[in-house]
């Protein structure tokens, strides 16, 4: 029984984004590896409804496999009916840390923090959430607004320049989500 | 050789490891879920829309809570509490067994209606089935108070092949990570600048990014260590074994021994996490890494190392006691 959770463990360890990692390899090795990849599934049918029961979705662990280049910094803001937006929250910002404790709590961050090309499905859900949150907080905003401004890391711990672009903005309005 | 295989998984062993792992990984999570909590998150978590950003109704295949109670927010909140409830028993060792199969229900229930997590809810979808199925509760335990209560003899060795499982699935999951690793940011191509770009990550970083430029040497040695540590893990198993077996590896034994390679090895293992837990805002990781770690720890050895440390806290208690008493003359 064991032997058969170390097989089925072995298999499943077996890189998900190997299709990425056998570009670098010599043809012979690439082509071997992209036919395990596919035989991989296979191979896991069996025990898929056991592993599906409790969860485990892979023994795969890419863990920080590349860092730097493009990331992440979220801007939460909110507005009036007139004028311009005040920003509310920001990683790292000393002057805008409304909710900091709780949107850095690891859970919470999962659900909003972007990954190298794409986002929770739960990210404008979560986005309509902290709308309702500003909204019962501050009686006279009327709109927020979520953004990811994108940033270039400097690398050797020189932190981040900030590149003034946005991606994945969400704008609420009241009535969306307190009518 | 089909023998020994099954001699080997069959060994027994005093319960004391995987009950710290009990302990300690329960206490983590606990902590983790009490967070939720605090932070008026359950809702946004693991409630669906309009509630929150749970996947709820549209989870495929349907969480079995969803499937019973429906998708609303009482069923995120009732799974939470499950959650919650079963880890504080799992954490005290009360009703075990069903309390552990209760926490694992709960915990895949939760990750169903939330996808988005981390490294972290992956590993201990895997390591708490495990923990269920074991001995973890035969000790420090209010099972194991009742049982002494009831005049019973405490349980004194249980299956040793739950800690061998968490063993190898530590040591495959330092290695999965380690050769995944891009060899740009994390190898000399790049400079080992690897740690140094997470720590500039807005998002990641304790300390506000910039603010160790000037450590980016050590930050440079942190990344090679990382990534030694990583890919020599497999090597724990010889380490251990080298160290089990007095009489064995000749020379090259006698080295690892005599320098504690092994204790090394952890020691580095140890530093990563500590040093994770100092710098960067991953949550529960390196705490639920750590508090797997008495895997590796052979319970002798465990409880050995735990009777030196009540001396010498007693020893300190006594003389801190002489020491006043001297003072009030």
């Amino acid at each position: 029984m064991i032997a058969l959770v170390l097989a089925f463990g072995a298999v499943a360890g077996w890189p998900g984004h190997m299709p990425k990692m056998a570009e670098k390899f010599p043809r012979p090795l690439a082509a071997l590896a992209l036919e395990v990849s596919e035989l991989q599934q296979k191979v896991l049918a069996p025990a898929a409804p056991v592993a599906g029961l409790l969860g485990i979705t892979s023994e795969d662990w890419p863990l920080f496999p590349g860092t730097g280049g493009t990331r992440y910094r979220m801007w939460v803001e909110a507005r009036k009916k007139r004028g311009g937006y005040t920003l509310l929250y920001r990683p790292h910002d000393d002057q805008h840390t409304y909710l900091a404790g709780t949107l850095e709590y690891r859970r919470v961050l999962n659900v909003w923090n972007p990954h190298h090309d794409w986002i929770s499905g739960g990210y404008e859900d979560y986005v309509h959430w902290l709308a309702g949150r500003v909204f019962d907080d501050f009686a006279s905003y009327h709109e927020v607004r979520v953004r990811m401004e994108e940033v270039t890391i400097r690398g050797g711990g020189a932190g981040f320049e900030p590149t003034d672009h946005f991606v994945y903005e969400e704008t609420v309005r009241r009535s969306e989500v307190r009518p | 050789m089909i023998e020994r295989w099954v001699r080997f998984w069959d060994q027994r062993e005093a319960p004391n490891s995987l009950a710290l792992i009990r302990i300690v990984l329960g206490s983590v999570l606990l902590v983790d879920l009490l967070l939720a909590g605090w932070f008026g998150v359950v809702e946004l978590l693991w409630a669906p829309p309009p509630h929150g950003a749970a996947t709820g109704a549209l989870a495929l295949p349907l969480p079995l809570a969803v499937r019973v109670l429906g998708a609303s927010p009482e069923t995120g909140f009732a799974l939470w509490a499950l959650a919650v409830g079963c880890c504080l028993l799992f954490v005290l060792g009360a009703a075990y067994r069903v309390a552990s199969i209760g926490l694992v229900f709960a915990m895949v229930e939760l990750s169903a209606c939330q996808p988005a997590g981390d490294g972290i809810d992956a590993l201990l979808r895997i390591a708490l089935p495990v923990l269920a199925v074991s001995g973890a509760g035969k000790v420090w335990s209010v099972d194991a108070w009742f049982r002494k209560r009831r005049g019973k003899p405490p349980t004194a060795t249980v299956t040793a092949w739950p800690r061998y499982l968490l063993f190898l699935q530590l040591v495959w999951l330092y290695t999965s990570a380690g050769y995944q690793r891009n060899l740009v940011p994390w190898g000399p191509l790049g400079g080992f600048i690897a740690v140094g770009n997470v720590l500039g990550d807005p998002h990641f970083a304790r300390f506000a990014p910039g603010s160790l430029a000037p450590f980016h040497l050590l930050l440079r040695l942190g990344a090679l260590a990382t990534m030694l540590f990583e890919l020599t893990s497999p090597l724990a198993f010889l380490w251990t074994w080298l160290e089990y077996r007095p009489s064995r590896g000749g020379r090259f034994g006698d080295f690892v021994r005599r320098r504690h390679v092994r204790w090394l090895w952890l020691g580095a293992g140890v530093s990563l996490h500590a040093g994770i837990a100092l710098t960067m805002k991953l949550g529960l990781f390196p705490f639920g890494m750590l508090a797997l770690y008495p895997a590796f720890l052979h319970p002798s050895e465990l409880t050995r190392g735990l009777g030196e440390a009540t001396k010498r806290v007693a020893k300190l208690r006594s003389l801190l006691a002489r020491e006043h008493v001297a003072t009030n003359d």
